[in-house]
């Protein structure tokens, strides 16, 4: 087995969760959204995705404001710096482990 | 998993595109730089008014341009946002976009002052720009529709090339030209009128908005 692909089994369990890995990669592409938009992008009901929020705001990865636009609430979320980070360690992690193990030959060249 | 990160960036860009009112804006600054070409071109040069006129337009016109980002906000934070969610662009997406669009306006206005007054002739290549510009938002219209899914600037691309082709072979002129950029702009404001109208009746507010 590639020693990449064994990486797979340190990857982050946060972001790992489909649903979560949906907001976090949907949040990766804009600097702010609010919960609306992250609705309609997920698909998520309301329960399942404040949860998810609430967990990745536990770790740090999601910042969360709650405002008003006009009389209208809002609330906006943003990656932070650490959950930018570890979206891209992530990403980096899974891509590798993938690509090689459909591709073993470019392993077996190392 | 219910969906993979590219499928989720894609449907991300997309939003960019769902509400049509990039589109409006598109058309109503092309028309508005087209009315000048249209001025340069059946105006009298020696009249008292033409100078302060082109000086005045050539002002007005990238004060609209340049406050039209705000406009689209407002526009947005109207139509768009209560719909389907407020997102507000990455860093370095919004540095690409603007770049994108003032470097646009820039080579447009550029192309047109240097034909109208530089000292050579213009006429031979004049008569090309339909099919290069056709072929040139042609190229963007696919790319668009294939990379994010709009359909509507895959039919944009196609006529803008079309449009081109019949106008240069039919009408090679400097009007030629002018007539070819407000059938495209025609078409985005088209496009994009159809899409708010698309938009508004299919999305309903959210129950926060109502």
């Amino acid at each position: 087995m590639s020693s990449r692909l064994r990486e797979i089994a340190h990857l982050d369990r946060v972001i790992h969760e489909p649903a979560r890995l949906m907001i976090v990669a949907t949040l990766y592409l804009v600097k702010e959204a609010d919960f609306l938009y992250l609705q309609n992008q997920t698909d998520l009901t309301k329960g399942n995705l404040s949860s998810h929020l609430a967990k990745l705001e536990e770790s740090e990865y999601v910042e969360i404001e709650k405002t008003y636009r006009g009389k209208i609430p809002m609330t906006v979320c943003r990656l932070t710096k650490k959950g930018r980070a570890s979206f891209r360690a992530y990403e980096t992690a899974m891509r590798g482990a993938l690509f090689e193990s459909v591709n073993p030959a470019v392993e077996a060249s190392r | 998993m219910p969906d993979s990160i590219g499928q989720v960036r894609s449907r991300a860009q997309s939003f960019w595109y769902r509400d049509g009112l990039s589109d409006i804006l598109i058309g109503i600054i092309g028309l508005l730089q087209n009315g000048l070409t249209l001025v340069m071109h059946f105006g009298n040069e020696q009249s008292w008014w033409y100078q302060p006129f082109i000086v005045v337009y050539l002002l007005l016109f990238f004060l609209f341009a340049a406050r039209a980002p705000r406009v689209m906000a407002a526009m947005r934070e109207r139509i768009t946002y209560p719909r389907s969610g407020y997102a507000a662009p990455g860093e370095a997406q919004r540095i690409l976009r603007n770049t994108i669009v003032a470097l646009a306006i820039l080579a447009i206005f550029g192309l047109l002052l240097a034909t109208r007054y530089g000292h050579f002739d213009t006429g031979r290549w004049v008569q090309e720009t339909p099919v290069v510009g056709g072929l040139f938002f042609g190229v963007v219209g696919i790319y668009v529709a294939v990379r994010y899914g709009v359909l509507r600037y895959l039919l944009i691309g196609l006529f803008s090339i079309l449009l081109g082709l019949a106008i240069n072979i039919e009408y090679p002129t400097w009007l030629g030209t002018a007539i070819w950029l407000v059938g495209v702009e025609c078409a985005f404001l088209c496009a994009g009128g159809i899409t708010v109208w698309n938009f508004v009746r299919t999305t309903p507010l959210s129950a926060d908005a109502k």
